[in-house]
């Protein structure tokens, strides 16, 4: 997994490729927990992301929970088989996805 | 003596009747038919018998009245009453062929009413059975009385005759019919086995009751006869007595009349005489009228004149008793005439005195001696006695102060001990009887004697005897004895039956029915009431009863139901030691069905792998029903499976496992049981048998067979036993099916067996239908053909199919340490059979998350903190176009499947973290099942491409 982060004043962009699982999703969730200071809107830009599993999910809920409180958060650019996941699992609903 | 032959022919009779009823035709003859027969046929015999007796004053003695009472008695009511009506009529019309008509009308009555009386006596006493010999014995008796009252009754008219006829053929007519009677019935108890001596132990109510009733009858009967014997007697004395004072008294007084009158006469001639020349001599006065003695008395007593001289002035009448009672009736009356008595003043000489008034004063008094008077009297003696009767045949006689006597026939002037009186003290003293005497007397005609009762008094010189036979004097009393002796037998008879009938109706009747009731009662059958309620003592009785049973019913239904509940907890027991997570695995597949009967079986399935190739498969029965089946059934269950699991040969198993069963089976419970085990890599099956069904085989590409292979003895049996195994080789696609007797000796309606040929064909009908659903089928089948019939035993099946990998499908396994960090490999492993199989990647992806989904849980949970493996297997299966994977771990038993699915609808706020892995597995797997066997977790998903 590669996450590219792109800060513009309030607003910060990652964008996640490869794979999000069980070991990669530590990462993720350390990068949006201690790397976003100050940042009110979040893009998650999951063009490049190939593959998730609940362990990558469970970090994406922290980061809505967690960005609910501050600003806003969207998922942008789901490939098939992760929205797959997504509608799976209701997470769609809770998502905000472009 | 004639009276035998009847007797005899009546006991024949009855033999031969018995002895045909032995036999089929006459047995299977209808009730009715028959007792017409053996009404005619004692009807038969009772006619002979009334024409074959004893002649007695013009009539028979006989006992025609035997056979309709024994035909009644013995064999049945209409019989009796055929018979009774056969022989009365008999008897009625045989006055035309020399029958006596003076009994004509009571024998016929008689005899009619002893069938009745048998028909009757039969009936409400005997409850339509044959009467003991005593009963028979004294109802022939009764029935004799009753005839005998019968003949008194038609005869009133002449009831002396009747009375005579009586006397002489009651003693013969009730031995010859009594006997007749006892005979017979002591025959029919001989032929059919009676004990005669009384059974030991208590005896029915309704025997003792008649017992005592019968014994206090016959002491009343005893006691009241003795009375009225004794009554009888004392009365017949007084009433002879009267009749003999009256006819001497008539007597005497004719003769002191008459003796009197002609002393008078006398006296007043003396008077005359003397009274027209007083100085007339009285000796010449005395012997013109032939007297003894005349004295002239005056007022004062004294005799002035008299023919003895000596007494002359010298003797007062007033001295002497005799002579003062002249004195003194002499002031009153005229005349008075003494009767003849000792004179005064010499009491040795007996004289008779009259006395007639001087016309001046003072009497004249005449005497004379018995034979002066005698001469003159003794004509006129004879007419008062001669024609003088007392009663029907007794006499008058009279004799002189010498005992002879005055009659006009050839004992005239013989002594009375020449008509056989011999004088008594009292007689010869001269004194009058004072009680009756009894003397043979002679009748002079015949020269025959009798017993005749007299009595006797002097009068005036003479001895009056009144005499009657004994027999006549006692005709009155015998009468009455006899008539009131028959009225008591007939009416304590009757009282006898009657209180016996009443008592049998108030008590005996109703303790039957009670104990009726009680005994259905015992038998189990608790819904009946007892419901006498004919008096208040069987009504309290009855709801006594019917509350304890009641009582008792509720008590049992508790019982039942806490039997039940164990029962319930025994076939839980039972089902939970059956394995049913049913492998369905690529190798082969198990699926059974164990349905418990109400009353639980010993039935068990069991099936467990031994090692990574093979598998154990096994069905068994053991014997008897309810929790200690159960229990045995664990107990051989564990013993087995530990023993298979130390990778012993099956018939070592069995061996082994019989020792170890049979060691304290106290109970002699016993297991039939056949296993195998199997060799799933080479289908190599090694199986023995313990007394089982053999189950049936089919091969993958025949039909079902039955797998008969020589069983050995059941398990726990004996001790000892050493068990073969055998062998076998299943091909692909090759099935077994075990199972127990449940399902072959399910048993319909009409008891016949399920039966192996129906079974064979059944399974080869559906030989290719899913074990899974030809088990429910089958159970259907075999409910189908039981119906309603409850099923009484437990039904086990169980079915393995043989499924080999074909080449090149072989499962690809690998282990993994199971830790977080292996993950890429094993997705890296994953990936690589996939990639292998040209699987796309949009199902790669799906599956990759699902694999990382389960391996991360067991990663994280199934070994704690300790280290673990965890081994993958994957398959694809290119017919199928499906990928199977398998993933095992060590770790403590974990069913990932059993964890609820997470909502997915909730908003962010309110999901949770956690749960989504095994649910995204869920979703993405087409199939996912888990086992724990073996001490492992086993998960298996399928993935269809």
């Amino acid at each position: 997994m590669n996450i590219e982060m792109k800060r513009n004043a309030e607003v910060t962009t990652i964008e996640i490729t490869g794979r999000l699982d069980t070991t990669t999703a530590p990462v993720l969730d350390k990068t949006i927990n201690e790397d976003i200071e100050g940042t009110k809107d979040l893009i998650l830009d999951l063009k490049g992301l190939e593959y998730i599993s609940s362990a990558g999910l469970r970090v994406l809920l922290g980061a809505q929970k967690k960005m609910m409180k501050i600003g806003s958060m969207k998922v942008v650019n789901v490939c098939e088989a992760v929205m797959e996941v997504l509608e799976m699992t209701g997470f769609v609903d809770i998502l905000e996805i472009e | 003596m004639r009276l035998i032959v009847p007797i005899l022919l009546n006991c024949i009779l009855v033999l031969a009747v018995y002895l045909s009823d032995k036999h089929t035709p006459v047995k299977k003859m209808i009730y009715m038919k028959k007792q017409v027969i053996i009404g005619i046929l004692f009807g038969c015999v009772s006619a002979f018998a009334s024409g074959y007796g004893v002649n007695w004053l013009g009539t028979v003695v006989n006992v025609r009245d035997a056979a309709p009472l024994i035909a009644g008695l013995v064999f049945g009511a209409p019989a009796g009453i055929i018979s009774g009506f056969i022989g009365g009529f008999y008897r009625w019309f045989s006055v035309y062929w020399g029958g006596g008509t003076y009994t004509q009308l009571a024998c016929t009555m008689a005899t009619i009413l002893a069938g009745f009386m048998a028909a009757g006596l039969r009936k409400l006493m005997f409850d339509d059975k044959k009467p003991t010999w005593g009963y028979g014995i004294c109802i022939a008796v009764v029935c004799e009385v009753i005839h005998m009252i019968l003949i008194f009754l038609t005869n009133m008219d002449n009831s002396s005759y009747a009375f005579e006829f009586v006397k002489g053929a009651t003693i013969p007519m009730i031995l010859g019919n009594a006997a007749a009677v006892g005979f017979a019935i002591i025959i029919v108890s001989i032929l059919s086995h009676e004990k005669f001596t009384r059974k030991q132990g208590s005896e029915r109510i309704a025997h003792t009751f008649q017992r005592w009733l019968l014994a206090c009858i016959v002491i009343a009967y005893c006691v009241t006869s003795t009375f009225t014997y004794i009554l009888q007697n004392g009365m017949v004395r007084i009433e002879t007595q009267e009749v003999f004072t009256t006819a001497m008294n008539d007597v005497e007084a004719d003769i002191q009349e008459k003796s009197d009158a002609q002393l008078l006469g006398i006296a007043k001639q003396v008077r005359w005489e003397y009274e027209k020349n007083k100085n007339i001599s009285l000796d010449d006065l005395a012997q013109k009228y032939d007297v003894v003695e005349i004295n002239v008395v005056n007022t004062d007593g004294w005799i002035i004149n008299s023919t003895e001289k000596d007494v002359i002035n010298s003797y007062n009448m007033n001295s002497k008793e005799q002579s003062r009672e002249f004195v003194d009736m002499m002031k009153a009356q005229k005349s008075f005439v003494q009767e003849y008595r000792p004179k005064g003043i010499d009491e040795t000489v007996w004289r008779k005195y009259a006395a007639v008034r001087l016309s001046d004063s003072g009497f004249i008094q005449v005497g004379y001696d018995a034979e002066q008077f005698h001469q003159m009297l003794n004509g006129f003696v004879v007419d008062v006695t001669k024609n003088r009767h007392v009663g029907n045949r007794g006499f008058v006689a009279v004799c002189n102060e010498q005992l002879r006597m005055l009659t006009e026939n050839e004992y005239a002037g013989m002594h009375i001990s020449s008509i056989g009186i011999d004088p008594p003290d009292e007689m010869k003293e001269g004194k009058t009887a004072t009680a009756l005497y009894y003397a043979d007397i002679v009748d002079g005609k015949t020269d025959l004697s009798e017993k005749y009762m007299y009595v006797f008094k002097f009068v005036e010189g003479y001895c009056i005897i009144t005499a009657m036979p004994e027999a006549e004097a006692m005709f009155m009393r015998d009468a009455s004895i006899y008539t009131s002796i028959f009225m008591q037998v007939l009416i304590f008879a009757t009282l006898f039956v009657f209180i016996y009938i009443l008592i049998k109706h108030v008590i005996i009747n109703n303790l039957k029915k009670i104990n009726d009731t009680l005994a259905q009662i015992t038998e189990g059958n608790l819904n009946v009431t007892v419901d006498v309620r004919s008096n208040e003592e069987f009504s309290s009785l009855s709801d006594d009863i019917n509350t304890t049973v009641s009582t008792l019913k509720q008590y049992i239904a508790e019982a039942a139901a806490r039997i039940d509940k164990e029962l319930e907890y025994a076939k839980q027991i039972q089902l939970s030691a059956l394995p049913t997570n049913f492998p369905t695995g690529e190798e082969y597949s198990i699926y059974a069905e164990m349905i418990a009967a109400k009353e639980v079986g010993g039935d068990f399935y069991d099936f467990y792998k031994l090692n990574d190739t093979t598998v154990a498969i096994l069905a068994a029965d053991v014997s008897g029903k309810g929790i200690p089946a159960a229990m045995f059934m664990m107990t051989a269950k564990t013993i087995i499976k530990d023993l298979a699991e130390r990778g012993m040969a099956v018939n070592e198993i069995f061996t082994k496992a019989n020792e170890k069963l049979c060691e304290n089976n106290e109970s002699s419970m016993f297991v039939t049981a056949w296993m195998g085990i199997i060799d799933i890599t080479t289908g190599e099956m090694q199986f023995a048998n313990a007394g089982h069904n053999p189950p049936l085989l089919k091969r993958a590409d025949g039909s079902f067979e039955y797998l008969k292979a020589r069983a050995g003895f059941v398990l726990a049996g004996m001790e000892g036993i050493r068990y073969r195994a055998n062998e076998l080789t299943l091909c692909p696609g090759d099935r077994i099916f075990l199972y127990t007797d449940g399902v072959t000796e399910a048993t319909n309606a009409e008891n016949k067996l399920y039966g192996e040929p129906r079974l064979e064909d059944f399974m080869n009908k559906n030989a290719a239908v899913e074990a899974t659903e030809l088990l429910p089928a089958l159970k259907a089948d075999i409910d189908e053909f039981v119906g309603e019939a409850p099923q009484f035993d437990d039904i086990t099946m169980l079915i393995f199919d043989y499924k080999p990998q074909k080449r090149g499908e072989l499962m690809t396994n690998k282990t993994f340490p199971a830790k977080v960090d292996a993950l890429p490999d094993v997705l890296g492993f994953v990936e690589e059979m996939l990639e292998n199989y040209e699987c796309p990647m949009k199902i790669q992806m799906a599956v990759c998350v699902a694999i990382e989904e389960v391996f991360v849980n067991v990663a994280h949970y199934a070994y704690g903190d300790s280290d673990g493996d965890v081994n993958f297997g994957i398959r694809f299966d290119e017919e199928r176009r499906e990928i199977t994977f398998r993933m095992a771990d060590k770790g403590v038993p974990f069913d990932p499947l059993e964890k609820p699915d997470p909502d997915i609808t909730l908003s962010a706020d309110e999901r949770e973290i956690g749960g989504l892995g095994i649910f995204i597995t869920k979703k993405t797997m087409d199939q996912v099942t888990y086992i724990y066997e073996n001490n492992e977790n086993i998960l298996t998903m399928v993935k269809k491409m």
